[in-house]
């Protein structure tokens, strides 16, 4: 027994626990076939934004929670303001990641139970989008988890800045679907 | 003092040295399982959730080096063991399962020799390995890991398993607790003794 004890011991404090850091999601049916990823020119996007005559439009920068700290606070955030108020908002969320990662970010979209649809524009400089998306935009103060809210119209509404807490964010977008 | 106990005591001071972690070991029963898994809101489907029917097989299971984790285990349609996935590797395999390792090796055990040694959590009724799936997953976690994070990124990887089979994969998942069992029925003193040795 006492050999068995000694074993069992030794072998409970070698065990490689990993410190992989959790992202709590909702538990969602999302399937393959929910992810929704599109592959398109900034000009395309562009072209779909302008067309879109929801009163209200959030274009968000995306990046990979496992990235980016505040995207990893924002993602889920997101994901689920857009499932309870999709009818009242279109959604534009952008990723910068190009053709080579269309399948790593399937696949993390899919393991995150992400519903909200992605745009892929490939490698464009922040600096580029915004004059395309958004010339009244600031991009000085605006990052990845950002973003900013235009009408019909496409007149600029606000956009979000670095100095604001997920909390914020939320709070603003929030108060454009009322 | 014999050769095999000094083999253990330079493995167990290379261990500590190597890992340097702290868990806490105790016996649980099924109450305690629950009242931890629903305490930290984790989801999990108790017909799905399993622990070693004897303190035998929990010896065994360890002495073969399979008790690790936060852990996925995986075995192909016949039941023969492909890999365990590395925590890099969980995103792109569970997500994707063309991504998992298409042929075991020469020497792959078969998960039989696993599903014989378990029982449900609850009903200590015997685990039944489900006829023609694609893949079997097994899952290790344990309450003693003592690193909530580790716990919570197993059950996570449980909840995109139980949407690829929302999706129409044909996969059984079998989430074992490997934490010490009342169930075992170990003497008051041997428990001690285990607890005494391994918490030190």
């Amino acid at each position: 027994m006492r050999f068995i004890i000694l074993s069992i011991v030794c072998i409970f404090i070698c065990q490689p626990v990993s410190s992989q850091e959790n992202i709590p999601v909702e538990t969602a049916n999302i399937t393959q076939k929910n992810v929704k990823l599109v592959d398109l020119t900034i000009d395309e996007l562009k072209e779909r934004i302008y067309h879109s005559t929801k009163n209200t439009k959030v274009i968000y920068f995306y990046r990979n929670s496992n990235t980016c700290e505040a995207s990893r606070l924002m993602n889920p955030a997101i994901n689920e303001l857009y499932l309870k108020h999709k009818d009242k908002f279109d959604l534009f969320v952008v990723s910068r990641a190009n053709k080579k990662n269309k399948e790593s970010l399937h696949n993390y979209l899919f393991f995150e139970g992400y519903y909200f649809p992605v745009y892929m524009i490939g490698r464009n400089s922040f600096r580029s989008m915004f004059n395309k998306l958004c010339p009244d935009c600031n991009h000085r103060i605006i990052g990845y988890s950002g973003f900013f809210i235009l009408d019909s119209n496409n007149t600029l509404l606000n956009q979000t800045n670095y100095d604001l807490s997920k909390d914020e964010k939320i709070q603003m977008l929030s108060s454009y679907l009322d | 003092m014999k050769k095999s106990h000094l083999h253990f005591l330079f493995l167990l001071l290379i261990c500590s040295v190597v890992q340097g972690q702290n868990p806490i070991y105790e016996f649980h029963d099924h109450d305690s399982i629950d009242k931890f898994l629903k305490g930290n809101q984790f989801e999990y489907n108790e017909d799905e959730l399993f622990i070693f029917k004897e303190f035998e097989g929990f010896f065994n299971y360890t002495n073969e080096g399979y008790l690790r984790g936060p852990v996925v285990h995986v075995f192909d349609s016949n039941g023969l063991y492909l890999e365990y996935l590395k925590v890099s590797e969980v995103i792109d395999k569970l997500s994707n399962f063309k991504n998992i390792r298409k042929k075991p090796k020469k020497d792959a055990i078969n998960i039989d020799s696993w599903i014989n040694r378990l029982v449900n959590y609850k009903t200590l009724t015997p685990l039944i390995k489900e006829a023609d799936k694609d893949y079997y997953f097994v899952l290790n976690w344990g309450i003693f890991f003592n690193k909530p994070h580790n716990i919570e990124a197993l059950f996570k990887w449980n909840e995109v398993l139980q949407r690829q089979k929302l999706n129409g994969e044909s996969i059984q998942i079998i989430v074992l607790n490997m934490d010490l069992q009342e169930s075992w029925k170990l003497s008051s003193e041997q428990q001690m003794d285990i607890l005494k040795q391994a918490n030190q």
